[in-house]
């Protein structure tokens, strides 16, 4: 049987070198930390992911269709308790076992299996209440309330159990660098690239044979490279390169539909910060229109921007943005000197002090921001340092990002970020007292009691207003100086046609990508 | 003349984008590829208009210059200023069509979050904007059956009455008249002016819950009243003899079906097609023949048109396939390119804009005729595809707002919730489609996989 499996495996990545030679590659914003799909925390470890495993069920990326590739059939069961799945026949493994609905059940029972500590397992575990297997290809999935739709809700990714010994999955398994999926490509991630050789299989006919990830590094040169040819595609061009790209005949710009906004989180345990009046101090420092111009390169009054300015935690166009909360677009910094000087910091010799010592911030950015914001770090300490306040400034790399400032052990006092969404745009993870992303472990009992209030809407206006309520007082109490919205835009050579980028997924659609000549 | 061009092309920068100079120049790179025959090509208004003779009364004018970057408010103001009857008479029709797409994004987020998505919870007068949904998605029987679901004792129970009476005898939207005895006056029609905005939210419902809280709702008539109204300046201000050609414009966005006539080719001023996705007067009366007929409208009109010209070899197998009218287009790109450098002697800023523009409309084209043809994701994919195509130079309006209906319609809030926020602001009435697009957000959020903050 395993030989059987082999064979099927190897004839897989025969056919696809047999095809024809068409390879891709392209530029991420950084080489994904992980491809085990139930532990990506970045947009490039989620749209690897799409490419190596096969979600439940999907949305079409034109028509916002619910699909799914893997399902044969399905129907709601146990008066909208369960929901009974059969999956379609044929469908291999990379590895070459066939997808049956034990693989189906293991995802689910991995998902329930409260050891784990997958951030995305613990959304699921709200609502998924086991899995049973009914035969070779059919699973009753079930759930601890009645769904409205819960084909919508399903939408992870499926797991093989033959690559795991128990449902206890974490994250430095050597199925983080070598899965094994059902999608349309085998991933193998190295340390400067990832390769995603193509599998044929019976839901998936990929035409591209390899694609190669590689780490973007300096804009203006992936610029040149993509326009030399030497890669294909940029999946985030940065607005500064945009109008050399799309005046290129070879190459075409795409709108990728993500939700981004930036931040500069404050460590409200910091001694100085934690008074909400140097937090507002802060805010008043900042000179918005001079960082966006000065790092992105949007100027004052420039038409259709694609950097705008926000007061909370939303996009502009969102329901949840509250457009009453005003935006600090300059510094005051008369208004900011009273703030810090009714905090009881004195101004001494130039700098600030708080009981008697100069306030030295300790700045952080996550570095491959880098590339879509150069020197905002900098321009960011020296608004800082224009009005009297020492700084440290560094970058910091995704090792650090994820093992010392997301577990809350960093020392840094500021820290420059982007957090990105889809058609969800849920921040409770963030600012509720012990959230599972809230970085420096922010408190605020009338934000707690807010975010209850969201969860527990019953109407959307009560939880739209929640969510309003919840801007302003963010917008007040400043666990984060909110920056601005920025668009993504890929940029993908002619020669690649058919390249329909899906919302947040991004490469849903890839079995329709192709390389001309 | 080279001051004239830089004037035309300053709003959307193309100059300083390119990093070309203004300078005429031969370029060799500029490939000639025959996509179409040349001769239909030499008719289009991109390749007339390389003639700085043919050119020179649209690039001095402040009204097309505005019109050339999108902004059809300050375009319409221009027009006014100078009383270019075929320019207000444009932008109004355009204005119109506008309105008419925000009232379809209005009635597809109404539909797909009250109707499909209803809750119980939802305020019952919500049944009356599912009606007026239902009319502008052109479901009569199933709008008498909302607006007979009216309370009656509820705040727009009259405004369903007089519905009714409109729909009786005709399944149609009404005129002006009937539509702002429902929503309101909106102040007299007068060619070059805009009519006067209501405040949103237009209602507030009580929801049907334990805390019975307001919910702000709108009447997507008020957005049909707006259409309505510069669909009437529209044909105020155009001269007596282009009644026709405003009919025959007005196919290319009409939300209600129009009836299927044989079209002819119009004697269109250049008023009309400067800037325009039909690129000469024939395309006109393509598109308002493709809207019905599809793949025949390629076969009939492929020796007059362009744009079927362009289609021709894109027709596979009675389909429309999409990545072929994508080549076709670029095809077309790289042709005009070519012919607008012959006729100016040499390549010049304003070419490669105004090529771009004949590669969306043959995109545009495209997706028109595989609607027609029932292929609704192919035409999906032209759709987004022209919409991408756009960004450099600046969206349109109409466009943009047409996809946001197709996208609610498709239940997808996001990309509509942008383009509105986009355009809201110039086009203030247009705000009215928010509310049911946040519903329509709120309630799919609210089903959807569960995501995290990522960064």
């Amino acid at each position: 049987m395993a030989f059987k499996n082999a064979f099927r495996a190897l004839t897989g990545l025969t056919l696809a070198t047999l095809g024809t030679a068409a390879n891709l590659a392209y530029f991420e914003e950084s080489i994904p930390t992980t491809l085990n799909p139930l532990y990506a925390k970045k947009m490039s470890d989620h749209r690897a992911t799409e490419l190596i495993f096969d979600r439940l069920w999907f949305h079409d990326a034109i028509t916002n269709e619910l699909r799914s590739r893997v399902v044969q059939k399905y129907q709601i069961a146990e008066a909208g308790r369960a929901v009974e799945v059969t999956l379609k026949s044929g469908i291999r493994w990379h590895n070459g076992q066939a997808l049956t609905s034990k693989d189906l059940c293991f995802t689910v029972k991995a998902m329930l299996d409260t050891r784990g500590a997958s951030i995305l397992a613990t959304e699921y575990r709200t609502f998924l209440a086991g899995c049973d297997a009914r035969g070779p290809q059919t699973a009753l999935i079930r759930f601890n309330r009645v769904l409205p739709n819960p084909r919508e809700r399903l939408g992870f990714p499926i797991l093989p159990a033959s690559e795991f010994s128990s449902t206890l999955i974490s994250p430095d398994m050597a199925f983080s660098a070598r899965p094994i999926g059902t999608g349309p490509f085998n991933g193998k991630r190295g340390l400067r690239m990832v390769t995603f050789d193509f599998f044929t299989n019976a839901h998936h006919q990929p035409k591209v044979v390899q694609m190669q990830l590689q780490e973007g590094g300096d804009p203006l040169v992936q610029t040149k490279t993509l326009i030399n040819n030497n890669v294909q595609g940029i999946i985030v061009v940065p607005p500064g390169q945009r109008p050399d790209l799309s005046a290129s005949d070879d190459v075409s710009m795409k709108a990728y539909d993500l939700r981004s906004w930036w931040y500069i989180a404050v460590n409200t345990k910091n001694p100085a910060l934690k008074n909400v009046k140097v937090r507002q101090a802060l805010n008043h420092i900042l000179n918005r229109t001079q960082l966006r111009q000065y790092s992105i390169g949007v100027k004052p009054g420039d038409k259709n921007s694609p950097c705008e300015f926000i007061s909370g935690p939303f996009v502009r166009s969102s329901p949840y943005y509250n457009a009453t909360v005003p935006v600090n677009e300059t510094d005051n910094l008369s208004k900011a000197e009273a703030l810090l000087k009714s905090a009881g910091l004195e101004k001494l010799g130039g700098f600030w002090n708080v009981n008697g010592e100069p306030i030295t911030l300790r700045v952080g950015m996550y570095s491959e921001l880098n590339n879509e914001a150069p020197d905002l770090l900098a321009q960011v300490g020296n608004q800082l340092g224009a009005i009297g306040i020492n700084r440290v400034t560094a970058k910091i790399t995704a090792d650090e990002w994820d093992n010392s400032v997301m577990a809350g052990k960093s020392d840094f006092d500021l820290v420059i970020g982007k957090w990105s969404f889809g058609l969800v745009e849920e921040v409770g993870a963030l600012f509720k007292s012990g959230g599972r992303q809230n970085m420096f472990g922010y408190t605020n009992a009338q934000v707690d009691t807010i975010l209850d209030e969201y969860e527990d809407a019953v109407t959307d206006t009560e939880q739209r207003d929640a969510y309003h309520k919840l801007h302003k007082v963010l917008s007040q109490d400043l666990p984060y100086l909110f920056l601005w919205k920025l668009d993504t835009k890929s940029a993908w050579r002619t020669e690649v046609r058919g390249n329909i980028v899906a919302p947040y997924h991004y490469f849903t659609e890839i079995d329709s990508w192709s390389i001309d000549g | 003349m080279m001051r004239l061009l830089v004037i035309l092309l300053l709003p959307l920068g193309f100059g300083a984008c390119s990093g070309e100079t203004g300078n005429p120049s031969t370029d060799s790179s500029v490939a000639t590829v025959e996509a179409i025959d040349g001769a239909l090509l030499q008719k289009s208004w991109p390749a007339r208009m390389a003639n700085d003779e043919i050119r020179g009364p649209f690039e001095g004018h402040p009204g097309w210059r505005h019109f050339f970057s999108g902004d059809l408010n300050l375009a319409l103001g221009a027009f006014a200023q100078s009383k270019h009857a075929r320019g207000m008479a444009r932008v109004h029709q355009l204005l119109s069509d506008l309105y008419a797409q925000g009232a379809l994004l209005s009635a597809n987020a109404t539909a797909e979050a009250y109707g499909v998505d209803a809750v119980d919870t939802d305020p019952s007068e919500m049944a009356y904007v599912l009606g007026v949904s239902a009319v502008i998605r052109g479901d009569f029987a199933e709008a008498k059956a909302r607006f007979d679901a009216v309370p009656p004792d509820s705040l727009v129970h009259e405004r369903s009455v007089h519905w009714l009476a409109a729909i009786k005898d005709a399944a149609a939207i009404p005129e002006l008249d009937v539509l702002v005895k429902i929503s309101g006056s909106l102040g007299d029609v007068s060619p070059g002016t805009q009519p006067e905005v209501q405040s949103t939210p237009h209602f507030e419902f009580n929801e049907r819950s334990e805390k019975a809280r307001p919910m702000g709702a709108n009447d997507p008539t008020a957005l049909l009243s707006h259409s309505a109204w510069h669909a009437a300046a529209a044909k105020a201000a155009a001269p007596e003899t282009d009644g026709s050609v405003l009919e025959q414009v007005g196919y290319r966005y009409a939300v209600e079906k129009r009836p299927e006539v044989k079209q002819p080719v119009l004697p269109l001023d250049d008023a009309w097609l400067f800037c325009s996705a039909d690129l000469s007067p024939a395309d006109t009366g393509f598109i308002a023949t493709a809207s019905s007929s599809g793949l025949d409208a390629v076969a009939e009109w492929s020796d007059r048109s362009p744009l079927a010209a362009a289609l021709q070899s894109s027709i596979q197998d009675g389909r429309v396939e999409p990545q072929s009218v994508m080549d076709a287009a670029f095809a077309l790109q790289k042709q005009l390119s070519a012919t607008m450098a012959d006729i100016g002697g040499g390549v010049q800023d304003f070419h490669r804009p105004f090529a771009i523009r004949a590669r969306i409309a043959v995109l545009l084209a495209g997706m028109i005729v595989a609607d027609a043809n029932d292929q609704y994701r192919d035409a999906g994919i032209l759709r987004l595809n022209a919409l991408e195509r756009m960004h450099a130079g600046g969206i349109e309006p109409v466009f943009a707002l047409s996809v946001a209906a197709w996208d609610a319609g498709n239940r997808s809030p996001l990309r509509p919730e942008d383009i509105l926020h986009q355009f809201g602001s110039s086009y203030p009435a247009l705000v009215a489609a928010k509310a049911p697009l946040e519903a329509l957000h709120l309630r799919r959020s609210r089903n959807a996989a569960p995501t995290t903050p990522v960064h």
